[in-house]
């Protein structure tokens, strides 16, 4: 109780509120303007949270977080246009009800309400595992957080990229990236290319803002050369749900709030994967099945608390074992990380008020942006339509800013350009970004176990087959990593 | 427009290289066990040997599905594009400009360059954005929170 109580302390002050406002706010207005992503968003605004005092700059981050995922709906639901992969599934019945039914309010009603119910469903679920799972995995040590670094590794590599094998060497670069610099165990200097600059590691933030929010901009400024000029829907009519809509969508945001924490829960999975998961179930649920993708209000709710519902999902395995699921968990974990909270079971022991905090951050995020959706919605409307050639060239100065404010080094600027640059080019071949940076992540925390259990089996590599738990998990990553094969040998037979 | 497969060839052939050059960096540092677990280089060592074996699987798969990969079109050389290459010689002339000019200067220069870039050539609204940006980014960074930013070499 004396851990929630100061939790509260930490949250309730008038700067950190300010920053999650500001955060859901800034999450919503990227998440509604296409081609900006979650992850974007949240590596640009990294180096501001560090402006905060304590606490402050993660709650500005859930609040990008949360309000990034609902924002993709409104452009989903007005141009047709999802602003995140989480709002494809939204497009298929929020559109039409906006246009067929002319009823733009009722769909973004709609949204908004199945994306506050998923994202306040899956934090009470976080809050209600988390310290479970954490329990179980205070009785891990070093060879069981070995494999559990290799288990997330092989999660992400095996399902967020196209290619496997290119996944796998993302996720190998990564760690490389992460050996730079002065060896925690030993005081060696490796790699450093004879610079002071990499003495301290290969600086995460000028990396994480190369690739996701630089190399995005030049995506972007591809994509702008073919596209079409779609007319905005201007007209936003009544926008809270009525008490029938609530009624008829109440099963269904159940059900798609349990299934976006589950998926939400495994690594590697996320929004757009829970979004198509919980607009199908809604389908064979639906007594009018026949009229999906006609604008019915199951199936404009059912992907919004699908997807919302990931965002406390995906924190369990973050903050329980260290294990990011994804390229926007992986950035929050090394915010966590660069102030000080090293996510993990001990995490829940030598930091419970920061823990609580976040808990209560998320929930507060979550109804702080169902807030903002119902009264601003026609603002948020407004943002959709600011031009991308005015929009792009901003971005790219705030990559610049945001780079280099966190330092003050122009060497920062230089490595997130050509971050971007490599970026670019490794999305067109099909490389998975958020396997490179997850790479980084769990580097350290992978070479570190890795040393430190030979150390205990005097250099027997014994002790990672002889464990039941480490073994567990090193024959998940295997069978993770061979899923596709698999699969396909099932096909056949 | 490049295929996958003649993509997949020279990342695969790069993956080795990047592999070997890991190795070979990594053999300079201790590899063998001691009391204290293995060396600093032994790590290393097995992830650039790790990313050099996968990179030979690519390659195998890349030769042993060369016709569907054939068929998966790589957009390098369209006008699309080249618009990409072309902003980033902006950006790196941006780069330097900013140590010869200073952030802002330059800034007022490369925003500017890049509506142009995307055929947007309406004047006040290019003056309005650059100017609204500008003072934006000073009133945060530089007066708010006191972020001095990198001043012309002729200045300091």
């Amino acid at each position: 109780m004396a851990d929630i109580l100061t939790a509260l302390n930490m949250i309730f002050v008038p700067i950190n509120l300010l920053g999650l406002v500001f955060g859901v706010a800034v999450g919503i207005a990227f998440g509604c303007m296409p081609g900006l992503s979650v992850n974007m968003g949240l590596a640009l605004l990294f180096p501001l949270a560090f402006s905060f005092q304590g606490i402050g700059g993660i709650l500005m981050l859930l609040g990008i977080y949360c309000g990034a995922i609902y924002g993709g709906s409104i452009s989903a639901i007005l141009l047709k246009t999802p602003g995140t992969p989480a709002s494809v599934a939204t497009t298929l019945d929020g559109y039409p009800m906006a246009t067929k039914l002319k009823q733009p309010g009722r769909a973004l009603g709609l949204s908004t309400m199945a994306s506050t119910f998923g994202g306040v469903f899956s934090t009470i679920c976080l809050i209600l595992l988390a310290p479970q799972l954490a329990k179980v995995a205070l009785q891990f040590s070093k060879p069981e957080y070995f494999a559990l670094a290799i288990f997330g590794l092989s999660i992400i590599t095996s399902v967020s990229s196209g290619s496997v094998i290119k996944g796998i060497m993302g996720g190998l670069f990564g760690l490389f990236l992460a050996t730079v610099g002065i060896d925690d165990m030993s005081g060696s200097i490796r790699f450093t290319l004879d610079t002071t600059y990499f003495l301290g590691g290969v600086s995460f933030i000028p990396v994480l803002i190369g690739v996701f929010a630089f190399a995005q901009v030049l995506s972007s400024i591809e994509d702008y050369y073919h596209t079409e000029k779609t007319d905005p829907i201007k007209f936003v009519d009544k926008v809270l749900p009525s008490w029938a809509d609530f009624k008829r969508v109440f099963a269904t945001l159940i059900r798609s709030s349990a299934i976006g924490t589950f998926i939400g829960c495994v690594p590697g999975t996320g929004g757009d994967i829970a979004s198509f998961v919980s607009y199908d179930q809604a389908k064979r649920w639906s007594k009018n099945s026949a009229n999906f993708g006609n604008g019915e209000p199951e199936g404009v709710a059912a992907p919004e608390a699908g997807n919302n519902a990931v965002s406390g999902g995906a924190f369990i395995p973050v903050l329980t074992l260290g294990i990011p699921g994804d390229g926007a968990t992986a950035i929050m974990m090394g915010a966590l990380m660069v102030q000080g909270l090293q996510p993990g079971p001990l995490l829940f022991v030598e930091k419970a008020p920061d823990v609580y905090a976040i808990f209560i951050g998320l929930l507060l995020a979550n109804v702080i942006m169902g807030i903002m959706g119902f009264s601003l919605i026609r603002l948020f409307a407004k943002v959709v339509n600011v031009p991308v050639h005015i929009l792009l060239p901003i971005i790219v100065m705030m990559t610049f800013v945001g780079t280099y404010s966190y330092n003050n080094s122009i060497n920062d600027v230089y490595l997130m350009v050509a971050s971007g640059f490599v970026g670019y080019f490794l999305n067109k071949l099909g490389f998975s970004m958020s396997a490179i940076i997850i790479g980084i992540i769990l580097g350290s925390m992978a070479e570190q176990n890795f040393v430190g259990s030979l150390i205990m089996s005097d250099g027997n590599f014994n002790i990672f087959f002889t464990r039941p738990i480490c073994l567990f998990f090193l024959v998940a990553a295997a069978l993770s990593l061979l899923s596709p094969v698999l699969g396909k040998l099932f096909k056949k037979a | 427009m490049k295929n996958m497969a003649i993509c997949n060839f020279i990342v695969s052939i790069l993956g080795m290289m990047i592999g070997a050059a890991i190795m070979m960096a990594a053999s300079e540092f201790p590899l063998e066990f001691t009391e204290n677990g293995p060396g600093s280089g032994f790590w290393p060592f097995a992830l650039g040997t790790a990313l050099a074996l996968v990179a030979v699987m690519l390659l195998v798969y890349s030769i042993s599905n060369k016709k569907e990969l054939s068929e998966q079109l790589v957009a390098l050389t369209l006008p699309a594009n080249k618009r990409v290459y072309v902003m980033m010689v902006i950006i790196t002339i941006y780069c330097a400009l900013i140590s010869v000019l200073g952030f802002y200067p330059a800034s007022a220069l490369l925003i500017p360059a890049t509506m142009k870039l995307m055929d947007f050539h309406d004047k006040k609204i290019i003056a309005m954005t650059t100017v609204g940006t500008i003072a934006f980014i000073y009133v945060i960074f530089t007066v708010l929170l006191h972020t001095r930013m990198p001043q012309s070499m002729f200045l300091e």
